[in-house]
């Protein structure tokens, strides 16, 4: 879902508190839903990347009930950030307390992937050092 | 110290307002053992090192990470924020947050209210005026002249160089008659040029635009910038407050607007937290100053404040305090505001408050064919400085240009919206990842801080209907932007045609104006030869004018060394003391204008 790996997203400390939160704002049965589809089209998919492409997409993403969900997961990987579920969504289940959008802590900025993506840092977090800037980015060539 | 003690005794000079033009008054009086109380209205949670890394922390965890989200809310002593500025609708006052506007421009500027002051959020950015910029009347016939030279000011400026620690090359910064004595150097070399800076530099190598019939060169330099480098002879980096070994050098947190996470970026907490080893000086923090109160034969008798213990409930107590000379450094509208509200300094004239001025910025952007590196580093390292200064400025403003680092920033916020969008459109995974590293990096911003005429419509004012948490009066803003300045803009759009064009940014890539994210729909100027420009505009922050100086009591509000025309015992500092605005980012040549002011003052104390 990220384009990370394992280890990667392991790395950042973040997993544990992602996976408790996101319940904790849309309830567990629609987080439980997620997740089973999610494990489903991961057996089935496994090692076949379009397929797995197309299994997320046509039973997740599109799905009006646990897209805006998904999203919102892959937001918090990329940006530490949980966005408010778009107004159709809640028109559908409601008004939940806690989604509203915020940066779930400081932590959760500093990891936030995004910057891992682009090949640099969270402002404010992990500076590269004096200088380092002059140099000539890292590009996606050089990091695979 | 609680809220019901006052400090007693009798002070040489009071000082309104910790940010760095107060901190630099306060430091040359205290070095001749002036006795020195400093009065600020904010709070002064930034002296200990882990106050200030509490602001990191909540500048990390800020939806909007705009110019004052580090620093906490303080309604007892409010500041205006970037998220209170919005579209003005004629005929019906912005009155969000702490500043009033009234239009019909929306002035799209911020500043802080706490020990440290606006040096807390600021770029850090420390260009010279140029020497024109202090006989604009005379040179081109636009504005006003200064009351005093480029060569009077120049040994002050580099005092403040040293004092602030500035890092840059002598030769990169001498152009447009800026010179520096012989043997003189900055403390610190220059901060290194960016990736993209070098990048944009090659390829603009002997470009020029024509402005009014003349042909100047585009090229790219290197920026004045108070943050640390590696230091000359002769001088000590000044480290985190605190915690000295953090921040000896810039490391490229690419985050100085709004903190400086490790303070190698200069701010005013660094020559206040020095002064508080002097028996000579006192400060003291949530104490608002209301009003300045006379004497029957005129002159200051001392300044009433409100300290506060709580943000917003109080208890608070109202004092006095008295000294032999009385300097007000709590930036140009706090400045204006308490004069208005104290009545005073207005004998001669009605000065007061007028010129408000800033530069406008306007930008353009496009994206590049290859990586720029773009997201890293000090959020600008170089400029295109050549078009500071010119004949043209009989026609339409100079300007400052801003090569920005940070990918289109100020344009879109990025990276949120790159992410969100994407996932919008079903793009994850793997896809999501190369889609961003092949894009963000490639983001060029240009700007242009533009020169803006001081106006006498363009002001500051106070009224009873707006007031703030402890009653005191909050600023009523008006503020429009003349042809001057627009054409300017207009003009700007062919430096950026010339750089985008170079970088062989194909032509759908390139954007010359912009609506601006949450402030306002986009707006249109029409320029002499009839055409209709889409154009925009934001705020750079440099408020100027306000209490000018100038060579008559009957032209300004104070004379060349910031005293009161009518009040001889009465100096009112800071950018609010300039005449007009050149192009230079302001804080340096405040802080030196303070600097040399205090030759005055300690000739008063003497």
């Amino acid at each position: 879902m990220t384009g990370f790996s394992e280890a990667e997203l392991h790395g950042t400390a973040m997993a544990k508190t992602y996976f408790a939160l996101v319940p904790s704002i849309v309830g567990e049965a629609l987080f439980g839903r997620l997740l089973a589809i999610w494990h489903d089209s991961w057996i089935r998919g496994k090692g076949d990347e379009p397929l797995l492409e197309q299994l997320v997409t046509d039973q997740i993403l599109d799905d009006p009930d646990l897209g805006p969900i998904a999203r919102n997961v892959a937001s918090l990987w990329y940006l530490g950030m949980w966005f408010q579920l778009p107004a159709e969504w809640r028109n559908v289940h409601g008004a939940w307390a806690n989604d509203v959008t915020f940066v779930v802590s400081p932590q959760s900025y500093t990891e936030a992937l995004v910057w891992k993506a682009i090949h640099t840092h969270p402002p404010a977090a992990k500076q590269p050092g004096y200088g380092s800037w002059a140099l000539p980015p890292v590009t996606t060539e050089d990091a695979s | 110290m609680s809220v019901s003690q006052s400090p007693s005794g009798n002070y040489d000079a009071i000082i309104v307002g910790g940010g760095p033009v107060g901190a630099h008054v306060a430091k040359e009086l205290v070095a001749k053992n002036k006795r020195v109380l400093m009065l600020e209205a904010g709070r002064a949670g930034g002296l200990t090192y882990q106050g200030y890394r509490s602001y990191v922390d909540t500048y990390y965890t800020r939806v909007i990470k705009d110019t004052n989200s580090p620093y906490p809310y303080n309604p007892s002593a409010p500041s205006p924020n970037d998220t209170d500025i919005v579209k003005i609708v004629k005929g019906t006052p912005d009155i969000i947050g702490y500043q009033v506007e009234m239009g019909p421009e929306a002035f799209g500027s911020t500043y802080l209210r706490q020990l440290g002051g606006t040096s807390l959020h600021w770029l850090g950015t420390t260009p010279r005026f140029c020497p024109n910029d202090f006989k604009l009347k005379t040179k081109y016939g636009r504005g006003v002249d200064w009351p005093l030279t480029y060569d009077e000011l120049e040994p002050y400026y580099g005092q403040a160089e040293w004092s602030m620690g500035v890092s840059a090359n002598k030769g990169d910064q001498e152009m447009h008659g800026i010179k520096f004595p012989r043997g003189y150097d900055y403390p610190m070399e220059r901060i290194p040029m960016s990736y993209s800076d070098q990048v944009i530099g090659k390829a603009v190598k002997g470009k020029t635009v024509n402005f009014s019939g003349k042909d100047y060169p585009v090229q790219v330099s290197s920026l004045a910038q108070a943050r640390n480098s590696i230091p000359r002879k002769g001088y000590t980096p000044v480290g985190a407050v605190g915690n000295p070994d953090v921040g000896q050098r810039c490391e490229g947190n690419g985050a100085c607007i709004p903190i400086c996470p490790v303070q190698a970026k200069y701010s005013a907490l660094k020559t206040i937290a020095a002064l508080l080893e002097s028996p000579y000086f006192t400060l003291l923090a949530q104490a608002v100053v209301t009003k300045v109160t006379l004497g029957a034969n005129g002159r200051v008798n001392g300044v009433e404040y409100v300290r506060y213990e709580t943000e917003g409930l109080g208890p608070n107590a109202t004092f006095t305090a008295t000294a032999t000379i009385y300097v007000l450094a709590g930036h140009a509208v706090e400045n204006a505001k308490l004069l208005l509200a104290s009545n005073v300094a207005n004998k001669y004239n009605k000065e007061v408050g007028r010129n408000l001025m800033d530069h406008p910025f306007s930008y353009t952007w496009a994206l590049a064919p290859q990586s720029m590196g773009s997201f890293r580093g000090p959020i600008q390292t170089s400029g295109i400085e050549t078009l500071r200064d010119g004949d043209f400025r009989k026609d339409f403003a100079a300007f400052r240009t801003d090569v920005g680092n940070a990918g289109w920033d100020i344009v879109n916020y990025p990276p949120n919206g790159d992410v969100t969008e994407a996932l919008g459109k079903n793009v994850f995974g793997k896809k999501l990842r190369s889609q961003l590293a092949n894009t963000l990096p490639r983001q060029v911003r240009i700007g242009y801080d533009v020169e803006q005429l001081p106006e006498w419509k363009n002001c500051v004012e106070i009224d009873p209907t707006y007031k703030d948490a402890l009653g005191c009066y909050r600023p009523i803003i008006k503020y429009d932007v003349s042809d001057y300045s627009w054409q300017a803009m207009v003009e700007a759009m062919k430096v950026s045609k010339v750089v985008f064009d170079a970088l062989g940014i194909p032509t759908k890539d390139q954007h010359f104006h912009g609506r601006i994210a949450g402030v306002a729909d986009s707006k249109h100027y029409t320029s002499p030869d009839g055409k209709r420009h889409p154009l925009n505009f934001i705020g750079a922050g440099h408020h100027i004018g306000t209490h000018r100086m100038g060579f008559t009591k009957s032209d300004s509000v104070v004379n060349s060394d910031q005293q009161s025309w009518d009040h001889d015992n009465l100096y009112v500092v800071g950018c609010g003391s300039m005449p007009t605005t050149g192009t230079a980012n302001p804080t340096l040549t405040a802080v030196a204008l303070a600097l040399r002011s205090t030759k005055a003052m300690l000739g008063q104390l003497r």
